[in-house]
């Protein structure tokens, strides 16, 4: 490349003069053109400067003569496009200094300035000033081919040019469809073109040349190509023109559902619509005021025979839908319900309608698509239940009108009510118990457990968790080198276990001995597999006779009997159990479910609840477990007998007024009251302490 | 086979065991062993020699140390040169906390 620079003078030698004092070199090494002559006018008026170009050579050589004229023809009309301003690229300019020497008379106003004007730098120096130029935001400016990085000085000798920066980003854009072909997504970001446009700048002697960003967003995207890519992917189904037009014009990046299929329609499994609803809650119900009935808390329905307990709705269809690709979307499967009835029901009219054929309380159990639905006979005693009347013992619910006497018992496996009192007597059901009076010195138990199965299981639970580990650690044991096995002949694992159970596994003997226990107590309302089960821990763990439990085999056969015996009876759902009562003294309450004390409370008595407790008034004395939690208004006493209330650890027991003598118990965690507290909240925190 | 020494002075005895300590052993322990040793008031039982242990072995000598004690309530009591195979064995069954911390060094 060659170093060129027009230069102006009075005339053309004066312009080729000037010429070479900027190119600092000699008239051998440059090729010169003349691009205007000089014209002379009358006192400056219509007088033109001389104006040649001078391109410096890499090598020495001469203008031919003959090509003179010619070279002045081209070269004249490209000096006329760069003397038009409004044809200069404003994005990558090339400036360039017209130095004229500086006019003695008549002080030009540019004189010392320079100025940026259509992207071009000019300046025009003087005797006593050079301007100055500074780059700025946006630009690079090089000073004779070297990048400004500070401020320069324009003399009439320097070559300016400034460059600018431009980014072009294209327009991206893809087409998805989600896994059923049911919504084609067409994601747009559109493209962009950045560049800087060099500000003008009115003469000065320092300035600094700036451009401002121009942001030029450029959508690429066509309305063909679109559908161009549709079709590749099989998309001949709903399309939404008005969206492809959004795609191809947004000026923001953005997702645009091009097309839709039909979304198939689903239909309805077949169901059974019950004419008399079975679970209605038995609890006291709200009075239209808003205020509680605690007497008419007995509503269980009962049907008649021949009555119409429900109706069994077939199986609805679906509707199918469509994808894009036009293929059909077949709906969910539905399936009709299987009705099984049960004791006491029929089908009539093809299996549409069950009716019943004995009076009782309907009952339905649902298991996915299976409903066994059956009549619960029930049993009406019109008066207190004495030695006159003797036990009560039923199949199905039962209802007594007046209350149950000294050592009387009331068995069902249905619900439970009585109208009066329950004196010293023993009700137990498989289900609820509503005693709509009071509770004096009685028995009651509501659940497919007992009290003593619930214990029994939370003590096994306790067992097995260390003897998992026994049988582990005596695993272990007989890997260990130095570990002889010479006694096994004789006398089996018995001295291992012995050995065990001295120190180690010392903590499994309490809730062994508490499991033994129970069973003595219950014995005659446990079934046999508690006695078996107690049996062999006492032979494996408490005997010492070696016996057949003592070998590996049959100390893992009884740990999975364990297992087994707790997975069985543990979770029952009990939820639907519950005693509801009002007042009890002396009592032992036993619920798989929630107990409610809604009278004047509790005094003296035991409440063991698999479900929460709630106690409308005051409980003084005894011993409240709730698995899942107590709410109650007063406990303890002015006298301080002690009362206890025990929850699991992830539970909350709240007491509205605590007195003296009140003992709280979460998880193991125990705290005693000393004085009066109000409005009490308690669980445990993050860190196991007792918080209220 | 087993075997075993005895060294005593006027109140203390020191029992080295060779061999391994099994149920082979019970018998010599109760019929000879714990009649000399609760003689006297300070016992140290070596089982650097001892290579091999089983339960009941380990029974025995919960036995012969709980006996010395009921004997003399001013006993003091101590094993020591366990190897470590066979105190693995003795970590593994607790021994240090059923002896308690001043008898197994």
């Amino acid at each position: 490349m060659s170093q060129s620079v027009l230069s102006k003078g009075r005339d053309v030698i004066e312009a080729i003069e000037m010429g070479l004092k900027l190119l600092r070199t000699d008239r051998d090494q440059v090729s010169i053109e003349v691009i205007q002559q000089e014209t002379k006018g009358f006192l400056k008026l219509g007088m033109k400067p001389a104006i040649v170009k001078i391109t410096k050579m890499k090598q020495t050589s001469h203008i031919e003569e003959k090509n003179q004229e010619e070279l002045i023809h081209e070269s004249l009309e490209a000096a006329i496009k760069q003397l038009e301003p409004e044809k200069t690229v404003p994005d990558k300019t090339i400036g360039e200094i017209l130095p004229i020497p500086p006019e003695k008379e008549a002080k030009d106003p540019l004189e010392g300035k320079v100025w940026i004007k259509d992207g071009v730098i000019s300046g025009k120096p003087s005797v006593l000033q050079y301007p100055t130029i500074t780059p700025g935001k946006g630009v690079e400016v090089y000073k004779n081919g070297e990048l400004l990085t500070e401020t320069a000085l324009v003399t009439g000798a320097d070559h300016f040019e400034i460059k600018t920066a431009e980014e072009i980003t294209k327009t991206t854009w893809n087409i998805t469809m989600d896994s059923q072909k049911l919504h084609v997504t067409l994601q747009v970001q559109p493209g962009m073109r950045k560049y800087y446009q060099i500000i003008d700048k009115e003469p000065d002697v320092h300035l600094v040349a700036e451009a401002k960003e121009i942001t030029e967003v450029r959508n690429e995207l066509e309305y063909k190509m679109v559908l161009e890519a549709m079709e590749v992917l099989k998309i001949v189904h709903g399309f939404n023109h008005t969206e492809i037009m959004n795609a191809i014009n947004t000026e923001e990046p953005g997702n645009f559902t091009i097309a839709s299929g039909i979304k198939p329609k689903d239909g309805k499994n077949g169901r059974l619509e019950l004419i008399v609803d079975p679970n209605k809650k038995a609890g006291p119900q709200k009075r239209a005021d808003g205020t509680i009935d605690y007497r008419e808390n007995h509503v269980i329905p009962t049907v008649n025979k021949g009555q119409v307990i429900a109706i069994i709705h077939p199986p609805e269809p679906g509707v199918p839908g469509y994808n894009v690709s036009n293929e059909p979307i077949p709906p969910e499967q539905t399936y009709p319900l299987i009705v099984q009835t049960g004791k006491g029901t029929a089908l009539i009219e093809d299996g549409q309608k069950v009716v019943a054929t004995e009076t009782g309380r309907p009952m339905v159990e649902r298991k996915g698509l299976i409903a066994r639905i059956s009549i619960v006979p029930k049993l009406v005693h019109f008066s207190d239940v004495n030695i006159s009347s003797g036990n009560i013992r039923f199949k199905g619910d039962v209802d007594i009108l007046g209350s149950v006497e000294e050592s009387m018992v009331v068995e069902a496996d249905g619900h439970i009510n009585i109208f009066h009192n329950a004196n010293k007597a023993t009700i137990s059901s498989k289900s609820s118990i509503i005693l709509q009076r009071n509770s004096i010195g009685s028995t009651i138990s509501a659940g497919k457990h007992n009290v003593f199965v619930s214990e029994m299981v939370h003590q096994l639970i306790l067992i097995h968790d260390q003897f998992t580990r026994l049988i582990s650690s005596i695993n272990h044991l007989m890997t260990l080198p130095a570990f002889k096995m010479t006694d096994f002949q004789s006398k089996g694992l018995l001295p291992i276990i012995k050995l065990l159970l001295e120190q180690k596994f010392r903590s499994i003997l309490t809730p062994l001995k508490q499991f033994l226990e129970i069973g003595r107590q219950g014995k005659h309302v446990l079934d046999l597999e508690w006695m078996t089960m107690a049996e062999q821990l006492r032979l494996c763990l408490m005997s010492s006779i070696a016996n057949e439990y003592h070998s590996m085999n049959r100390l893992e056969e009884l740990a999975d009997r364990m297992i087994e015996l707790i997975d069985r009876h543990q979770n029952l759902k009990e939820d639907e159990c519950m005693v509801s009562l009002m007042y009890a003294i002396n009592s032992t309450i036993y619920s798989g479910g929630n107990v409610s004390v809604l009278g004047q409370g509790c005094y003296n008595s035991k409440i063991h609840a698999g479900g929460a407790i709630k106690i409308a008034g005051v409980l003084r004395g005894g011993e409240v477990y709730a698995r899942k939690g107590a709410s109650i208004r007063e406990t303890g006493s002015d006298g301080g007998a002690v009362t206890k209330i025990i929850v699991p650890a992830n539970q909350k027991i709240s007491i509205d007024h605590v007195k003296e003598g009140t003992v709280i118990q979460i998880g193991k965690v125990k705290h005693s009251f000393q004085s009066e507290y109000k409005h009490i909240a308690a669980r445990l925190d993050e860190t196991g302490r007792l918080i209220f | 086979m087993f075997s075993y020494q005895i060294e005593s002075s006027d109140h203390q005895a020191s029992i080295m065991l060779y061999g391994d300590l099994d149920i082979e052993v019970s018998e010599i322990v109760e019929k000879e062993i714990k009649p000399i040793l609760t003689k006297f008031e300070r016992v140290t039982i070596h089982l650097g020699e001892v290579p091999f242990v089983d339960s009941t072995g380990i029974g025995v000598l919960i036995n012969l140390i709980d006996t010395l004690r009921k004997n003399n309530e001013h006993s003091q009591i101590t094993i020591i040169e366990v190897q470590p195979l066979v105190q693995e064995v003795f970590d593994m069954i607790q021994l240090r906390e059923i002896l308690g911390e001043e008898v197994l060094i």
